[in-house]
């Protein structure tokens, strides 16, 4: 019995459980949303738009699943501008770190605060996994209720000052 | 998907000089919205906000708790228990609703019905290995999540991997597993996608060698009851554009166990196979912007064989003529097939605004193809054979309409009626009513009202007497079920549900009286609630618990064979992405006896499994390994008044290990 003990309170490692319907779904959506950030083609990286998916090293898997959806969606290409999906260890994360905008998974560690801070010091869009990080300053995030909602936080938005054109209110609902 | 990606290039182009592609974005998004919409409705990930109350099981979690099958797997569901029946069928009991019938859940599987129409019965189905299913949506309750399905106390939906609707790749894998009792499974996922044909199957075959000692049956008489399982089943679907074929062709050879008539055998070669097969055509197709037709052909059948020897060498007959000594005992065999035509036209009606209604047609034709039950005396080598049945064809016609109201982002509400008409049980009108208010995202309130029956099985109408006998004149069972439901969501993944019911069933079909008749036995009442806790205690561990309680009668007045008090949990600790380790343990009350029966109680137990998954995601092999009821406990399931008089004892310690390499 003990062992099982030890078993359970061994030192724990990360783990993430992530719906694969709902990493679809921001796959497809969240490099639309670039698109409707009015200052987008300021925030080009040699003309292309450039997603950073920061991740932990437990994270990096669902990171790499979330690049590939991407790519194999818009194939590298959406319209005539390129998007280039960029995994990001966040050890390595830095501000020189370039982007149009930025993915992460879990907002809860400290380490990851300098992602949202970067992001909205350089009015970026920091797009998060989990709609409740919109508590912590991520910007935008989906959820699914009955239907699928794109949830935009205002209270972030009024800090990263980003202009949206004005059609994404249309759809997205916007938390107190 | 080219038209969208068209206009996306269309729209970037002329993103930074004209403002009109805006709307094109907006449409693009709009139409993403919509997609993931219908796929998170379609999986049921949105059941919390939906006015139903529904468990589903995923694959991931069944895997990581070493569960094996099916029935297992419904053992997780709260208020669910597990009854034995004749030849020891065991068939799962929602909520303690009539344990001596079959029938009261229906097992749907890939949109298909596969209840039999001779029991109500699809516990054959019940040993599908969990590497093969996708997805268990279970709804407590007569509500069910296909308006074509009148559940009466539940539902079971069985998505296969080779059936897996969220859009996304099929599976392709072999699997394995080893078990106590001599236990082998293998079995494989296959897919094929040229262009719009897809092409997917499955394949399992298993078998163990368990048998179970007895102390004392009916008759007086010590033994074994034989319980070895050879089964196996293919399941092969192909689809093009708007053309569906999904097929499953499965059978269940097993021991005897404890008797057509509750006694053991004593002939090692008894047995009972069952074979089902299910072929369905759809045609989907859209009649206007927002409007889907579904055309569907269906054909089900069912083989029953059966061997017993219900009687021993020398045995003297009480029935009358009494005093009759039977020197070579007495042989019963069935010799049984079933099958039923289905036509269903469904349309589903999205264009007006908030509303998604769907109406439809479905008729079907069962008949009886083989129904020969022999008896013999001089050791199989005359026989004296009768119909089994004393009818062989049943018609149905069912209408339906739902209507699933939108009102806003808070508030939704569900209203529909089905109507049945059979040739030979009284026409049926089933109504529901359900409201779901949102308050926010995290606190769900429900309101159900559901009227559903259950139309009497072919054992219970027209049995010719071999053991058991049958009442011409039953009516359907019905039932009146008030729900109501609260959920409190706290984390992205972590939520409470309680949920309260009140039903009201009527007219209940059993055969407890002493002359073995199946007939309407008076109501009973039931009343309970269950409550669902799951939370990540920490990053890395998961718990789970259930709890559920009922009260009220279900049989002669009394709460019958049905535990008031169930409880299942389970915690997992996920050590890094490739290990974890669980636990899970049940618990079930103690249950009470029909009145006349004078044994004690049937004593509540607790069962630990305990289950190690190793995954290493670059050969995409899985490793599970699981020991079963860890601490040996001793427990029985009821037998019947005058069966059994210890009841039946149920699986002790074992083991289990499998082996999953997805390509």
């Amino acid at each position: 019995m003990r062992i099982f003990i030890f078993l359970f309170f061994a030192l724990n490692l990360m783990a993430l459980s992530v719906d694969p319907l709902l990493l679809r779904a921001q796959a497809s959506v969240f490099p639309k949303i670039m698109l409707l950030d009015k200052n987008i083609e300021k925030k080009l990286t040699d003309n292309k738009l450039v997603l950073s998916i920061v991740h932990t090293d437990d994270e990096h898997k669902y990171a790499q699943k979330l690049k590939d959806m991407i790519d194999t969606e818009y194939k590298h290409m959406l319209g005539k501008l390129g998007l280039e999906p960029r995994l990001v260890s966040l050890s390595d994360f830095n501000t020189s770190t370039k982007a149009g905008a930025y993915y992460i998974f879990d907002a809860s560690s400290t380490e990851i605060k300098k992602v949202i801070s970067h992001a909205k010091n350089n009015k970026r869009i920091c797009f998060g996994y989990n709609y409740q990080d919109l508590k912590a300053n991520v910007l935008i995030s989906l959820f699914v209720k009955e239907k699928m909602y794109i949830y935009l936080s205002k209270s972030a938005l009024q800090e990263y000052k980003i202009k949206f054109t004005p059609i994404f209110y249309k759809i997205a609902k916007v938390l107190e | 998907m080219t038209k969208n990606y068209l206009l996306l290039i269309s729209l970037v182009a002329s993103l930074f000089a004209q403002e009109s592609a805006e709307d094109d974005l907006l449409s693009l998004l709009q139409d993403d919205m919509q997609k993931y919409s219908k796929i998170a409705t379609q999986t049921k990930q949105n059941v919390d906000y939906m006015p139903y109350v529904v468990s589903v099981l995923n694959n991931e979690e069944l895997t990581r708790l070493g569960i094996l099958s099916l029935r297992e797997a419904l053992s997780l569901v709260p208020g669910v228990d597990i009854s034995i029946g004749m030849a020891g069928v065991k068939n799962p009991i929602f909520r303690g609703s009539n344990p001596f019938a079959m029938g009261q859940s229906k097992l749907i599987i890939d949109g298909v019905m596969v209840n039999d129409q001779m029991f109500g019965a699809y516990n054959q189905y019940l040993d599908m290995p969990i590497d093969i299913i996708e997805r268990i949506e279970v709804v407590r309750g007569p509500g069910s999540l296909l308006n074509y399905v009148n559940a009466y106390a539940g539902s079971i939906h069985v998505i296969t991997k080779a059936n897996k609707d969220d859009g996304s790749d099929k599976e392709k894998s072999l699997f394995t597993a080893f078990g106590s009792d001599k236990y082998v499974m293998g079995g494989f996922l296959a897919s094929y996608k040229e262009g719009g044909f897809e092409l997917s199957s499955d394949l399992f075959y298993q078998q163990h060698d368990k048998s179970v000692d007895v102390r004392i049956d009916r008759l007086g008489n010590g033994g074994e009851a034989p319980q070895e399982l050879k089964n196996y089943a293919l399941g092969l679907n192909a689809k093009y554009q708007g053309l569906t074929l999904k097929s499953r062709f499965a059978k269940n050879e097993s021991g005897i166990s404890y008797g057509q008539p509750f006694s053991l055998s004593e002939d090692p070669t008894d047995y009972l196979d069952v074979s089902n097969n299910f072929l369905e055509i759809d045609y989907t197709f859209e009649f206007a912007k927002d409007i889907k037709g579904n055309f569907s052909l269906g054909y089900f059948d069912e083989t029953r064989e059966l061997k017993d020897k219900v009687f021993p060498d020398g045995f003297m007959l009480m029935m009358p003529p009494p005093g009759i000594i039977l020197p070579d005992g007495r042989y019963f065999l069935v010799d049984y097939k079933e099958h039923t035509f289905t036509e269903r036209f469904e349309t589903v009606f999205t264009n007006f605004k908030d509303h998604t209604i769907i109406t439809g047609i479905q008729l079907s034709q069962s008949r009886v193809k083989k129904d020969i039950a022999s008896l013999s005396d001089d050791g199989l080598q005359s026989f004296t054979i009768n119909d089994l049945l004393s009818t062989s064809k049943r018609d149905k016609v069912s209408v339906y309409a739902d209507d699933l109201i939108e009102f806003d982002e808070k508030n939704a509400l569900q209203v529909g009626a089905k109507f049945d008409h059979f040739n030979d049980v009284s026409n049926q009108f089933s109504p529901r009513i359900a409201y779901v208010h949102r308050y926010d995202d995290d606190n769900i309130f429900k309101l159900m009202y559901t009227h559903s029956f259950r139309e009497p099985s072919w054992r219970e109408e027209y049995l010719v007497g071999q053991h058991f006998f049958r009442s011409s004149d039953s009516q359907a069972e019905a039932v009146e079920a008030y729900e109501a439901s609260y959920i409190l969501r706290f984390a992205d993944t972590d939520s409470i549900k309680f949920n309260a019911y009140y039903l009201d069933n009527k007219h209940q079909i059993h055969a407890l009286d002493p002359t073995r008749t199946f007939q309407n036995s008076g109501n009973g009442h039931l009343y309970g609630y269950e409550v669902e806790l799951k939370t990540e205690v920490a990053s890395s561990d998961q718990f789970y618990l259930n709890y559920s309680y009922v009260d009220g009668d279900n049989v002669s007045g009394l709460l019958t064979n049905t535990a008031q008090h169930i409880a299942k949990s389970y915690y997992v600790h996920t050590f890094n992405t490739a290990l974890s380790l669980s636990t899970l343990l049940k618990y079930v009350g103690e249950k009470e006896r029909i009145n006349n029966d004078l044994r004690e109680v049937v004593d509540d137990y607790m069962t630990l499994d305990l289950s190690a998954v190793y995954e290493h995601k670059r050969s995409g092999l899985t490793l599970t390994a699981s020991v079963k009821n860890l601490f040996d406990t001793k427990y029985y399931l009821p037998s019947p008044i005058g069966t059994y008089p210890d009841d039946f004892e149920q699986e002790g310690l074992n083991y289990l290990l499998r082996l999953e390499k997805r390509f």
